[in-house]
Parts: C-alpha cells; structure tokens; sequence
C-alpha cells in the first residue's frame, strides 16, 4: 500500500511487516494524518511484528508526532513488536522516538 | 495570570529579564498574513526552511543546525496562523543572531479564549517537566482527537533546551490579544544537540 504526495511517501510492504515513511510531513493538524497512516494502523491488527523505517523522513511536525504517538500506543495496546528505524543525522528522530518509547517500553529504536 | 480583573500584564519567562543592548550579527524580520498560510499550508515550511538555512551558514554542521532551526521556526510560524484570530491581521517572525544565542520570536493576534488558553499552556511548560508534559499531552490528544496536537512549544523545549518566554498584551480597542512568544537557542550546543 502506498500513500504518496509531492511532500511525502508512506509505503506498508505487501506482507505488512515493514513500513516505509520518507520526504517531509508537516500537514496541518492530527486528523490530517489519518489517511497517510491508514495502512499503518490498519496492518497493526493483523500483524505480531512491524517495523517502520524513517530514515528518510526529513521531517515530522508536532500533529505528526502525536499520530506517531497513536500508532507506538496502538501496538503497545495489541502487543505487537514494534521496531522503528531512524537516523542519527536527523536530529528530531531520536528525540521523539526516545520520548515515545516511555509509552511503550518494548519499543525498539535502531539508529543508524 | 491572564484575568478580566487582573491589571498586571501576563510577561513570562525570557521576557522578563533584561534586554539585550548587543547588536545582532544577523536580524532577519518577516512579515506575513496568515490567509496565505491557510490557502497553502506548506508555505510554513517554505518559510521556515528558507529562515533556517539562511542562519545555518554560521555553522560549521550547517544541515543539522539546518534542520534544528526549520523544525523550531516551522512549529512557531505553525502556532502562530492556527491561533490568529484574524487572517488578514500580520503575523511576524524576528530572527536575531547574538554569536552566542539565536532568539526567535512571533507575534500574532488571537481571541481572548485562545489567550487565556495560551496563557495557561505556557506557565505549565515553564513549571513542568516537559518529558512528563508531553507524555501528559500525547495520551489527552489519544482520547480526544483535536485541531491541534499541543504538543509543538513542548518538543521545542524537551529536544533543543530552547528557553522560551511569553507577553499577551491586549489589544482592547478590537478585542483581541497580541502574542508575543520568543524562544532563545544556545549556538555553541545547538550543533551537539
């Protein structure tokens, strides 16, 4: 499944074990987010392990933060393994995630 | 405390120190109405990429001070028109370069509910922890979808160390408040951050 604009990717593999969420997502409010992550929080039900790669995601405002936050709470809630990827360069990455790993303590962070 | 009856002006944090006398190295001001913002939002981000990347040549890790900047000044011009009350009313942004700080302050028009609320908002992100203020905020936003996340000032203070400061002054003639909010940066450690 794809969700593509000229600003952002979010790609959820066909077996839906990994995602993919790259370019720049600065949109306009929490609920703007809904449909980009659609496949995300819809691949959690079916799913026991998922990893979300955002290496190449530039950047993330704050209503994207608190969507993230929605998905790191739903697989806290269905108990699903949740690894994200981020870059070390990036320097919003680690920090948020560091934060949201306090909501759901097994969540896996990888920097490269 | 922003109150009808209330005669002292709400002035917090940086602001209420003693103004610098310094000359900036850089100053940058820039003015806009929010209407165009609202027509395309990504205009936030135009602007905030282009403001960043001119401070950016300072330093010597100019994509991650880059990037640093952006998402501060993408946050605040972000704030600034979702709270104008008026969106043809200017909204504008100051950028001063201090060798050892860069300050950044907005100044936009609101309602006096949405005063009041900021008004509140910003004496809890001086107060409080804001590791323990954003995990408070981020399970609020998870019951109760909102326009807003309330979560932007937070992460400005939680990730970069910003120190931030805020005036309401109030506009009585059309019923509006002014906000001031300013948020100052250490360069040294901005490039370890």
């Amino acid at each position: 499944m794809i969700n593509e604009t000229e600003d952002y990717k979010v790609i959820v593999d066909e077996d839906g074990s990994e995602a993919f969420i790259s370019g720049i997502m600065r949109l306009q409010s929490p609920s703007a987010y809904e449909k980009p992550f659609e496949g995300i929080i819809n691949t959690l039900d079916k799913c026991e392990n998922l990893l979300i790669n955002i290496e190449e995601l530039a950047f993330l405002n704050s209503s994207g933060i608190s969507s993230l936050a929605r998905i790191v709470l739903k697989a806290r809630q269905l108990n699903v393994s949740l690894i994200i990827k981020c870059k070390q360069e990036i320097p919003w990455q680690e920090k948020t995630l560091t934060s949201l790993a306090k909501l759901y303590p097994s969540l896996e962070i990888q920097t490269s | 405390m922003l109150t009808k009856k209330s005669p002292k002006l709400p002035v917090y944090g940086i602001y209420l120190g003693t103004p610098t006398r310094k000359k900036p190295l850089s100053r940058v001001d820039y003015t806009f109405i929010p209407i165009d913002y609202i027509a395309h939002w990504s205009r936030c981000g135009i602007t905030a990429d282009y403001l960043a990347e001119y401070q950016a040549f300072n330093f010597e890790k100019r994509d991650r001070v880059k990037n640093i900047l952006s998402t501060i000044i993408n946050e605040l011009l972000e704030n600034a028109v979702k709270f104008s009350a008026d969106a043809y009313k200017e909204i504008s942004i100051s950028i001063y370069n201090y060798a050892d700080t860069i300050s950044i302050q907005t100044i936009n028009s609101t309602y006096r509910r949405q005063a009041e609320h900021f008004d509140g908002y910003v004496q809890k992100l001086l107060d409080e922890d804001p590791e323990e203020l954003f995990i408070e905020n981020i399970m609020k936003n998870a019951e109760n979808e909102k326009s807003a996340s309330q979560l932007g000032l937070i992460t400005l203070v939680k990730d970069f160390n910003a120190k931030i400061g805020a005036k309401i002054i109030p506009d009585l003639e059309r019923r509006l408040y002014d906000i001031y909010f300013k948020v100052v940066i250490d360069t040294n450690a901005i490039e370890e951050l």
